[in-house]
């Protein structure tokens, strides 16, 4: 369901010797939701989600001559995504914000997503508590387990696709997700009583 | 993620997160619209900075150039005795006219004066008047 199904629109919309505007905003256009949507799991901020699939397009397009069109577009794009949110965690300023704004932020968040008349309240809640385990367990895995589990879980990726968008093996990615998974149940398991 | 003790119930967290953040990612085409200006206005479209310097460049002269001729000229102009005004009026333009002359031949020239002679021992070779 979260799979791209836009158009495969390459890097080469970036010419070496000038913007095609058109062409770039076409490869924006294309990928710029699923990005955001990959973002904003990993930030669960959409204000930093927002700005830093900005930056992924803005920094794609300044290396554009490192891209060798051996990936994907879409996977470039990716890692870059990936690489921004990790240079961001090792950012002691964000984390001191984030830290300080996250309980409003959820909280905001929270209201919004609680459904009116739903059928079975009980059940509600407590599908809503194991979901924000889920979220809270997610913000706090390393980035790199957090980009494997999220491209696995929300953009439905293939362990392949996932070890192109991270530049790194298939095996580093099952042990990623082994470790995620873990640490995810481990978080919902606390929550239960 | 299923099986064990606390499986089922993350597995349904799971579920539910996912849900939760699709949901989210979920903006108007408003949002959409919104963020690609952003992009296109921190992209650093080649040529654009050059122009911009250059731009920059021009109107500082052209300040400079207004601010010295009118430096120059003073509130009511200075009365030399015993000159007719109207004397003391041309030699005021005359050197105004002098000055703007200057200001235009050094906008013109492709390396400032004072490093005319440095230019010549670097690039006198690629001088064509000089082969």
């Amino acid at each position: 369901m979260a799979r791209d199904t836009s158009p495969a629109i390459g890097i080469d919309a970036m010419t070496e010797t000038g913007l095609d505007a058109a062409a770039f905003d076409g490869l924006v256009r294309g990928h710029q939701k699923r990005l955001y949507r990959l973002l904003l799991a990993m930030t669960r901020d959409p204000d930093e989600a927002d700005q830093l699939t900005q930056e992924t397009f803005v920094r794609a397009f300044r290396h554009r001559d490192a891209f060798r069109g051996e990936a994907a577009a879409g996977t470039w794009l990716t890692r870059i995504a990936i690489n921004l949110v990790r240079d961001r965690s090792r950012s002691g300023a964000w984390r001191f914000w984030r830290t300080l704004f996250r309980r409003d932020g959820e909280a905001a968040v929270e209201a919004e997503q609680v459904p009116d008349g739903a059928p079975d309240p009980e059940r509600q809640v407590l599908a809503r508590r194991d979901a924000e385990a889920v979220g809270r367990a997610v913000l706090r895995l390393p980035v790199r387990q957090r980009a494997a589990f999220t491209l696995r879980y929300v953009e439905e990726m293939t362990l392949e696709e996932i070890a192109a968008s991270m530049g790194c093996e298939v095996g580093t990615v099952k042990a990623h997700l082994a470790r995620a998974t873990a640490a995810v149940r481990r978080e919902v398991g606390h929550e239960r009583p | 993620m299923s099986g064990r003790d606390g499986g089922a119930e993350a597995t349904r967290g799971l579920r539910d997160w996912v849900d939760e953040v699709r949901g989210t990612a979920l903006r108007d085409e408003a949002f959409w619209t919104r963020q690609r200006a952003g992009i296109r206005g921190r992209l650093d479209v080649p040529g654009t900075r050059r122009w911009a310097w250059a731009l920059a460049l021009g109107a500082s002269v052209a300040t400079a150039a207004v601010a010295i001729v009118m430096t120059g000229r003073g509130p009511s102009g200075p009365v030399t005795p015993g000159v007719p005004a109207t004397v003391a009026v041309e030699t005021a333009s005359d050197d105004d006219d002098q000055l703007l002359v200057e200001v235009e031949i050094a906008v013109m020239r492709e390396v400032p004066l004072a490093y005319e002679a440095v230019d010549f021992q670097w690039n006198g070779a690629r001088d064509p008047e000089a082969d």
